[in-house]
């Protein structure tokens, strides 16, 4: 079959599916009195929480599907220690969401988990940097990428504050995944793994995000957060697409570093005395205490306070540029591709 | 409208100002990573790769550090114009 109508029916398959599982995970999550207040409406509505398990859940399946029709034994490779990690770090996350795991354990296991991509080496560890061209930095790549799974799924998991922030977020990362993948020179393999990837993760994200979108109707908990940022990891490493993914993900690195350098490294929420936004009648406002931690939402009130809604639009349009930054990295990538 | 994008445009410019800085570093340390030449001793090999990545690490430091910097003067610049915060 045409690789291209492999990802198109892939994208066309878990929009659908997720679009189906979304409602019945929410249903069920309600059931079992999974619920959390959506504190930035004013009457403070009870949201289904965790329901990202059913997304991230068909995303994986979706992996499973594209090992046996992947073209190569490599990129075969690739998308089943994606498919174990993915499954490993929804695990984590509903253990997180369910029974809360500490600051500091969080990215701890996280790259714990992620160890399968240092151990079974699949991945190409000459990353094409722009204006230089492919590198061999054996040792530091094999270091880095112990931890990029657990930089970029807690970056996408500190980005889920507001209604669709994440996932809608998530889709425009994804998308330019699949982009840069036509842009930048790719082996079959990696051009499977990035393309099938980043196809089939927005279809799931899309189906999700349609639930989660403001006001939302579903939150998608740690479970959808960290899967997603893990995915998104995952695809930077097997599709090598490292450095256009990190200048994607400018908007989430810029907000995780911020809190995390604000408070001092990863602390407890409850040890963080000062609030970053104050909530009053539905309007976000920036607090003024200079102990609070700078989060992206405080920047983007500071000068004026904004309802949810119009920080959401604010944060999308910030990705948009980062992701149009992120395509002219891959054509300069390009530029010195052999 | 015009206030909410000029508030856009403030994040926008860190953003543009760490993309650019990210591209010099990689071009900095691109640019140290170079074929290590097969006369060296074995020990001069550990030195010089040892060096590298030492810089390498002193340079991205110094990148987070000025990205911090930006969002710190962004914060407190944008909280003097907010009229709430007048007085």
């Amino acid at each position: 079959m045409n690789l291209e109508v492999i990802y198109l029916l892939g994208f066309v398959g878990t929009l659908l599916i997720s679009f189906l599982v979304t409602p019945l995970v929410a249903r069920f999550m309600k059931r079992i009195g999974k619920v959390g207040r959506d504190i930035h409406k004013v009457n403070m509505p009870e949201v289904p929480e965790s329901v990202g398990l059913g997304y991230i859940f068909v995303f994986v399946l979706s992996i499973g599907v594209g090992y046996f029709l992947a073209p190569t034994s490599l990129a075969k490779s690739r998308l089943a220690i994606m498919g174990l990690i993915l499954f490993l770090v929804i695990i984590v996350g509903l253990y997180d969401d369910f029974k809360t795991l500490s600051a500091i354990m969080k990215p701890g296991i996280l790259v714990i988990v992620s160890l399968p991509v240092v151990i079974f080496q699949v991945a190409d560890p000459k990353p094409i940097l722009p204006f230089i061209g492919p590198v061999r930095i054996t040792l530091v790549y094999w270091v880095v990428a112990t931890f990029v799974v657990a930089i970029t799924s807690n970056a996408s998991n500190m980005l889920d504050v507001l209604n669709g922030s994440m996932s809608g977020t998530s889709i425009m990362i994804a998308l330019t995944a699949f982009i840069a993948s036509y842009i930048v020179p790719l082996d079959t393999s990696s051009q499977f793994v990035a393309r099938y990837g980043s196809l089939t993760l927005t279809g799931a994200l899309i189906g999700f995000w349609w639930f989660n979108r403001y006001p939302a109707k579903v939150f998608a908990g740690d479970t959808g957060s960290l899967g997603t940022g893990a995915a998104l990891g995952l695809i930077a490493i097997y599709g090598k697409l490292e450095f256009v993914l990190i200048v994607a993900l400018l908007v989430h690195i810029m907000n995780s570093f911020s809190i995390i350098t604000s408070i001092g490294g990863l602390r407890e929420r409850r040890d963080i005395k000062s609030r970053p936004v104050i909530v009053k009648d539905g309007v976000i406002h920036a607090s003024t205490d200079p102990k609070a931690p700078i989060t992206l939402v405080r920047l983007l009130v500071a000068r004026k306070s904004k309802t949810e809604d119009q920080i959401v639009k604010d944060i999308y349009i910030l990705v948009f540029y980062t992701c149009l930054l992120a395509i002219i990295t891959a054509f300069l990538i390009r530029g010195v591709s052999p | 409208m015009m206030e909410r994008i000029m508030n856009l445009s403030s994040i926008n410019s860190i953003l543009t100002s760490v993309w650019l800085m990210l591209l010099g570093l990689c071009g900095i340390i691109g640019a140290m990573i170079v074929e290590i030449e097969i006369q060296h001793s074995y020990v001069a090999i550990i030195l010089e790769g040892i060096v590298k990545v030492v810089a390498s690490f002193i340079l991205i430091i110094i990148w987070l550090a000025i990205w911090i910097h930006l969002m710190k003067m962004t914060l407190a610049h944008e909280l003097k114009l907010n009229p709430e915060f007048a007085d």
